[in-house]
């Protein structure tokens, strides 16, 4: 039983973001909050905003309007790799694993950032217990790894950093069922370490089976938030998504 | 000159044409920027160690202990400050910018040492060894020798360091490279010190086999640039042996059309290399 | 745009018409000067401001008009055919070249274009066509026969100078013109469009190379003699380049500009040799980060800035 003060820190908070791509204005004014521990879901359709949100997370954005706090400090500023630093992996959409170097180099540059490479031989342990593929294939290319074993890849990479929160965009993207049935269990398993979760998926279904709590969100603004639980049972998303029609 | 001697100098001087071009190689590679400056910052090495013998006495290899620190500095502070705004405002404005420094550049180099042309011959420079039937002066074997030190040093470097590997890392996914922690910016102003610290390095070598002037420059950059697009990027084996190909173009044109065409025969490779490979050999 | 058109007819008729009055002889050098500079840089900002490449290549062809019209003489080919020729020459030496460096682009375009002068300019000086050496090193020609006058050059460069203009302007405002921005704005794209990117860089190049063969042959008649390091040499890029960088890049006015600006400098520095270049150097520098867009390119912005101030503000009034 965790203590009850911890699970209620908040790690993360986003406040009012407000971010454009030139004149177009992808996201208007989200704001959300991820306690320590949580594992939270960000669903909803293609083009709501969601890769956007975590990449503006991630730093990898500008900001027009808004705030993001992250362990109590204001972080809305911070260039993309000072954000790795202070403890926020983002595993990217596309995987983005660098190509020409080999498992292991990709995966070492993962604890890149200086607090994380005393223990990099340790946290390799636990990336290829995560993920044995991975410690099979050390010397081989990235790129001649598969879609699913690039995945593997890329989410150990960011273990490597010992991230406080860890971002996922679109982890199970063109990837076999049983493929994503199995990063979803090592989601489960990096979970339990202790890693705070926030990720982006288009499965409705699955990613709100997979966390404790749920943002959907619809043409750049969060729609409905709450316990993952009661958004599963929620009639606006069973017929939005599900296909589920009850009556009219 | 005997073709065989010929031969083997092309292969020797080849291995420093290939020096030249690893800096040039490293900047377009992860920095995705071209330095149209930079066969003036190999000329300016020359004179920099040739400022430092005349003054000090001192053998030209050994003022590279003040050379190549001080051009690793120049070139960090040059990119830092200077071409990464030039780059976020357009691609063709590095090349303005990198074209108004090569000029400033050499008009500096008029002003201070005269149209005349210097060289960094010290006694030895003028011997040569013997090996078998050819005779090879001893600049050239240094020349080699330097450029494989450098090399093997800087292949351990990206592959077994982290700022190598974070170097590689920005040079194929810049993006991923932030999101590891990496910053991008000062990974590539180290970049650009360290392609302009070889500048030194060949600019001393270079001055102990030839003799240079104020207009040296563009002759290097035209070449260094042929050799980077016909040995790849991302490859030093490549840019040794493509350096290696444009060695001996030179050397036997020398051989067989005189000693004048051999600036020209080298242009016209480039030229040659730039037609069958539009886009490089990993095009982009 | 249109006012400028006037004020440019005006302008040429106006010099036109000034040798009848009695004008030192100083006038005619700088107005020459600036008109060759013009016409050279009108066809490079053609190249690399309306179509985006960025030639380095602009030498070649001023060596090659002013090869053909100097030697011409030594064959007995009166001035103004060897005139009309350098420029064919150099346009015929564009198509010849535009074969391997038209399959580059970008980076790949801009060293391959400054290899090509490179290569003329090391031809020249190790090959003597006729005869020997006269001037400078390799093959340095005279004129053969009387070298033009003062007056004659004079309006040569004018006439020169206009046409360029009239060709930038009919151009530009021409499909040919939207082909070429729409090639430097994106060149996959327009290929896409159906846009034939190698035929309007190709035409462009051609053109620019045409009549900078005729602007090297006017200037090098009146030189009266010709050599490698000059024909083929980088002080025309440097001029052409700052002229419309600091003028504008893509704009009708820039080069006009540019080329007055970069010619005051010039004349201004001229005593100090190598200092002006490292300054010239220098501006091109400072120029190209700080007003990238050049001097037209900044005016058009405040006017456009200063243009949606006041038509806020004249929204914002309350209606009486």
């Amino acid at each position: 039983m965790t203590n009850p003060t911890e699970k209620d820190e908040v790690l993360l908070s986003v406040e009012d973001l407000e971010v454009s791509y030139g004149p177009f204005k992808v996201l208007m004014g989200v704001s959300l909050v991820v306690k320590k521990g949580e594992v939270v879901a960000v669903v909803g359709a293609n083009g709501a905003g969601k890769s956007t949100l975590l990449n503006t997370i991630a730093g990898l954005l500008p900001i027009r309007r808004g705030k993001i706090i992250f362990e109590g400090k204001e972080i809305t500023r911070a260039p993309a790799y000072a954000r790795v630093h202070m403890g926020i992996a983002l595993v990217p959409e596309g995987r983005r694993i660098f190509p020409e170097l080999n498992v292991l180099e990709n995966l070492l540059l993962g604890s890149y950032p200086k607090h994380a490479r005393d223990d990099s031989k340790e946290n390799l342990r636990r990336v290829f217990d995560l993920f044995p593929i991975l410690e099979k294939r050390q010397k081989q290319s990235a790129k001649t790894l598969s879609g699913g074993e690039q995945q593997m890849l890329a989410i150990g990479r960011a273990l490597m950093s010992k991230p406080k929160l860890l971002l996922l965009d679109e982890m199970s993207l063109g990837l076999a069922p049983l493929v994503v049935d199995s990063l979803y269990a090592a989601i489960e398993k990096i979970r339990l370490e202790g890693t705070t979760i926030l990720f982006v998926e288009q499965n409705v279904r699955k990613s709100l089976s997979h966390s404790d709590r749920g943002y959907l969100m619809k043409g750049g603004k969060i729609a409905l938030c709450g316990p993952s639980r009661d958004l599963l049972r929620e009639r606006s998303i069973r017929q939005a998504y599900f296909g589920i029609s009850e009556g009219k | 000159m005997e073709l065989g001697t010929a031969f083997v100098m092309g292969i020797l001087l080849g291995g420093l044409y290939g020096l030249v071009a690893l800096g040039l190689s490293l900047i377009f590679g992860v920095v995705r920027e071209m330095n149209l400056a930079h066969g003036d910052f190999v000329v300016l090495g020359s004179y920099f160690a040739y400022t430092i013998v005349t003054a000090c006495g001192i053998d030209p290899i050994l003022s590279l202990a003040l050379g190549v620190p001080v051009f690793l500095v120049i070139g960090y502070v040059l990119q830092r400050f200077l071409l990464n705004y030039a780059c976020r405002i357009s691609h063709d404005t590095v090349l303005l910018v990198t074209f108004g420094i090569s000029v400033v550049l050499q008009n500096v180099f008029h002003i201070t040492w005269g149209p005349l042309s210097r060289n960094l011959t010290t006694p030895y420079t003028l011997s040569g060894l013997a090996f078998g039937r050819f005779h090879i002066p001893l600049p050239y074997l240094l020349d080699f020798l330097a450029a494989a030190l450098f090399m093997t040093a800087l292949y351990l470097f990206l592959k077994h360091t982290y700022l190598g590997r974070a170097i590689r890392a920005v040079a194929q996914e810049p993006t991923a490279a932030q999101l590891v922690g990496v910053n991008v910016e000062r990974v590539h102003a180290i970049t650009f010190g360290i392609a302009t610290a070889l500048c030194a390095v060949a600019g001393v070598f270079l001055g102990m086999t030839f003799s240079f002037t104020p207009s040296t420059g563009p002759a290097f950059l035209i070449m260094a640039f042929g050799v980077v697009v016909l040995g790849g990027l991302g490859s030093i084996v490549g840019t040794l042996i493509a350096g290696i190909l444009f060695g001996l173009v030179q050397t036997l044109s020398g051989h067989f059309f005189g000693v004048v065409t051999q600036t020209l025969a080298s242009y016209v490779m480039a030229l040659v290399v730039l037609s069958i490979f539009p886009k490089g050999l990993f095009g982009k | 745009m249109k006012k400028l058109d006037l004020l440019v007819i005006f302008s040429v008729l106006l010099l036109a018409v000034v040798p009848l009055a009695k004008v030192p002889s100083l006038f005619y050098t700088y107005a020459c000067l600036y008109c060759f500079y013009l016409a050279m840089a009108n066809m490079w900002n053609l190249v690399a401001g309306y179509a985006g490449l960025i030639s380095l290549c602009p030498a070649a062809f001023v060596g090659l008009g002013g090869y053909t019209v100097i030697l011409g003489t030594w064959f007995s080919l009166p001035w103004y055919l060897g005139l009309v020729l350098g420029g064919v020459v150099a346009a015929l030496f564009a198509v010849l070249v535009s074969l391997p460096l038209f399959r580059l682009r970008g980076v790949y375009f801009t060293i391959g274009s400054f290899v090509v002068p490179e290569i003329l300019k090391g031809i020249f000086l190790i090959w003597r066509p006729v005869g020997g050496t006269v001037y400078g090193r390799g093959a340095g020609y005279p004129i053969q026969g009387d070298a033009l006058g003062q007056l004659t050059i004079y309006y040569l460069a004018l006439g020169l100078a206009f046409l360029s203009l009239a060709l930038v302007r009919r151009l530009s405002e021409s499909p040919f013109g939207m082909a070429m921005r729409a090639i430097r704005d994106n060149e996959s794209a327009a290929e896409r469009c159906g846009v034939d990117t190698f035929k309007v860089k190709f035409e462009a190049f051609c053109i620019s190379a045409l009549v900078t063969g005729w602007a090297g042959g006017i200037y090098y008649l009146g030189q009266g003699y010709i050599e490698p390091l000059s024909g083929f040499g980088i002080q025309w890029l440097i001029a052409i380049m700052l002229s419309v960088i600091i003028g504008g890049r893509g704009t009708i006015g820039g080069p006009i500009l540019g080329v007055g600006l970069f010619l005051f400098l010039y004349f201004l520095l001229t005593r100090y040799g190598e200092l002006s270049l490292i300054l010239q150097g220098s501006l091109l520098i400072t120029i190209a980060i700080v007003v990238p867009q050049g001097l037209v390119g900044m005016v058009r912005k405040i006017k456009a800035l200063l243009e949606r101030r006041i038509a806020i503000y004249e929204i914002a009034q309350p209606k009486s």
